[in-house]
């Protein structure tokens, strides 16, 4: 065979890598999945030649200036006519371009949560069955769980994430930024339609340019974390649509994907008994439609979806849920095997819990292993790659270490509150001072207490809850009861009176100083334990003993560890449903 | 534990000194455990196999010298296109394309001094 000939038998592998959360840029990301190819990149050392996963690889074009930015690998060996003969890597991250499109249009986290709080709990008391015809488990437990969720991130805002964040912006900043990014970028792809439509046509661009590149008998094979994989998602759904044409992946290789989770709120929210075929005819809490239109055939395409054990988004999610629209037998032509691989790998320990969604690039027998086989760029077939567990051993390993985690949590909460009340016991040289630990001993009080200001002082009708839906929630339930409440108090001359949304919000002081009245309940709870102390010994503090005391190191300490439990009790609760979910869906 | 003795060839061991220590300990060890573990024998005639090591980044290519009952080593090269897939090889002139495609990877990393 000629040198000419052999060259154009060989076929490309196009590796697009979609990544989702994260405060990266386009070269960072497209730079650590190539290193991570080829180096342990959770050693501090420079990395030695052996590390190399590729070793018969070599790099032959990096293209920073194109759009996107590519790398291409060559085989050091000429390889056989009908074999891959070449490798680009791309990269678009979702993250940097969710980032743009939010500093462009800010949007409060608290009144996101307090929009999902009201969301669910209205959703929660529509009737419905148990048991939803696409997701397992008891709907009506899980909707509990979602509840809790979002009653904890109401909770949080203010009193963990708010002022304090302020004093300590040093110590805690990155964690802050991380935790708003976070829910900022999903908010952006699942609850702004801007954002929907500026990254799904940004997608179609990127996949319209791989596409370009491509030559007969090359593959696409797209790999897609966190956020990435929900946008991917949508991508493949609305290609299987017969109005759309394009180009579709031979393999999708989803990680950390929380596809399952946001379709389950999805139906959970904007649907009626969560049954497809009934959406509620009022405004819709998500603005995304990942349906497909149409029954266009379906090319199969390869979908393996690795979940890393504790990590908090990542699901196994039914091939039901890629597209409700569509049956069983609709969707399975459209997928090798007519299913979704699931795969489940991970450290089973307390330390991978969260870390373990930015693990999967690190993981070179499981997750990478099948990243370089479905690229081509090691031998063999993707989809032989084994669990490292089943997907019972798997959810069992989860909730052990999930039990671990609450109680370490729990046990950290009692040592914080303990400290803050040792202060309060050296400043009144009384150690009586350590029994106002016990009104604090149950996290899921102390959570309760403060979501249930919150949702007092700053839960009204939004953009998406209109008055008179809040109007029909019930006053017996102990999650719509603030906010009935707060509407009694509050109630408009104007009962179909609604939110302008063409109307500014409010300023950064005005917005500051609800803040502020909002860690009223907190600085309440925190002075429990000095007036219970003052009252059992007589010695009520002076204001002005009060203000030099506040410019204190103790204060400081004192507000520390006071965070530092509240921050614990929301770890704590939010620990105990996710172990809570895991054991309704096992 | 495999009963098969093995013994490398100088051209192969050079090729194996090449590598750094990890690399080195990795692919004798793995191959000395098992030298016929996923083994393909691409070329019949001369009874000689290639079994992928350390995660299938290397092939070590080896003759069976069934006189002595050895496997004798003739090099070990890092190849990036080769199926395992025993449905795959069976094909009419895949053993034929994997020869030719070893035999030049061979020649490429011995920088001609392995033929196979």
């Amino acid at each position: 065979m000629s040198e000419e000939s052999r060259t154009s038998a060989v076929s490309t592998v196009h590796l697009l890598t979609v990544h989702g959360v994260g405060g990266h840029d386009h070269l960072s990301n497209l730079l650590r999945t190539y290193q991570s190819f080829r180096a342990n990149l959770k050693s501090v050392e420079a990395p030695v030649i052996g590390e190399d996963q590729i070793p018969g690889w070599r790099l032959t074009q990096f293209e920073e200036g194109a759009t996107p930015p590519f790398l291409r690998l060559e085989p050091r060996v000429e390889p056989p006519a009908g074999a891959v003969g070449a490798v680009c890597l791309y990269e678009v991250n979702y993250s940097g371009f969710a980032g743009v499109v939010r500093r462009n249009h800010p949007i409060d986290l608290t009144n996101l949560f307090l929009g999902l709080d009201l969301a669910v709990c209205a959703a929660r008391q529509r009737p419905r069955t148990t048991t939803s015809p696409v997701f397992a488990g008891n709907s009506a437990q899980l909707a509990q769980c979602l509840q809790r969720v979002a009653g904890v991130l109401t909770a949080g805002t203010v009193p963990i994430i708010g002022l304090p964040a302020i004093v300590f912006r040093d110590y805690i900043g990155t964690f802050i930024a991380t935790f708003t990014r976070f829910f900022e970028d999903v908010a952006t792809f699942v609850l702004d339609k801007n954002g929907e439509q500026l990254i799904s046509a940004h997608l179609d661009r990127t996949m319209e340019t791989i596409a370009r590149a491509m030559n007969q008998g090359d593959r696409l094979v797209v790999a897609a974390h966190s956020l990435g994989s929900v946008v991917v998602h949508n991508y493949v759904v609305r290609q299987w649509s017969a109005e759309k044409g394009g180009v579709l992946p031979d393999t999708v290789v989803t990680f950390g994907s929380p596809v399952g989770l946001l379709m389950w709120i999805w139906l959970f929210l904007d649907f009626e008994n969560m049954d497809f075929q009934q959406r509620v005819s009022a405004d819709h809490y998500f603005c995304w439609n990942p349906v497909s239109r149409g029954e266009a055939t379906r090319t199969p395409l390869s979908w393996i979806n690795v979940v890393n054990c504790v990590d908090p988004i990542a699901t196994a999610f039914p091939v039901a849920a890629l597209d409700l629209s569509a049956t069983d037998v609709t969707i399975a032509p459209g997928l090798k095997g007519g299913t979704i691989a699931h795969r489940f790998f991970g450290r089973d320990e307390v330390a991978s819990v969260g870390a373990a969604h930015n693990e999967y690039l690190n993981d070179k027998k499981g997750f990478l292993k099948i990243l370089l086989r479905a690229s081509g760029l090691a031998l063999g077939d993707p989809e032989d790659v084994a669990s490292a567990r089943s997907a019972a051993q798997h959810w069992l390993a989860t909730r052990s270490v999930l039990r671990t985690l609450q109680w370490a949590l729990f046990g950290l909460a009692m040592l914080a509150i303990g400290l803050y009340c040792g202060l309060v016991a050296r400043e009144f040289q009384d150690p009586r001072a350590l029994w106002f630990v016990l009104p604090f001993v149950w996290p899921p009080i102390t959570i309760g207490v403060l979501a249930f200001f919150q949702r007092l002082m700053l839960g009204g009708p939004t953009k998406r809850i209109t008055a008179a839906l809040i109007r029909g929630m019930k006053w017996s339930d102990a999650v719509s009861f603030p906010y009935r409440l707060r509407d009694a108090i509050r109630r408009s001359p104007d009962p179909t009176a609604d939110v302008d949304p063409m109307a500014p919000s409010r300023g950064y002081l005005t917005r500051l100083m609800i803040s502020a009245i909002s860690f009223m309940p907190t600085l309440a709870a925190m002075s429990v334990p000095i007036v219970g102390m003052a009252w059992l010994t007589g010695h009520w503090p002076t204001p002005a003993g009060l203000w030099a005391r506040i410019w204190s190191v103790e204060t400081l300490l004192a507000l520390a560890f006071f965070m530092l439990y509240v921050t614990c009790c929301a770890g704590y609760e939010l620990v105990r449903t996710w172990r809570r979910v895991v054991g309704i869906l096992r | 534990m495999s009963d098969l003795s093995v013994i490398w060839e100088d051209d192969a061991l050079r090729l194996l000194e090449g590598r750094d220590r990890y690399t080195r300990n990795a692919i004798r060890e793995e191959f000395r455990r098992d030298p016929q573990k996923d083994a393909i024998e691409f070329d019949p005639a001369h009874s000689t196999f290639l079994t992928p090591v350390s995660d299938s980044r290397f092939s070590v290519v080896w003759r069976w010298n069934e006189e002595n009952q050895q496997a004798v080593v003739r090099a070990v090269v890092p190849l990036t296109n080769i199926t395992l897939d025993v449905g795959e090889l069976a094909k009419p002139g895949a053993l034929s394309k994997l020869r030719e495609y070893v035999s030049r990877a061979v020649k490429a990393e011995s920088k001609g001094e392995i033929d196979i």
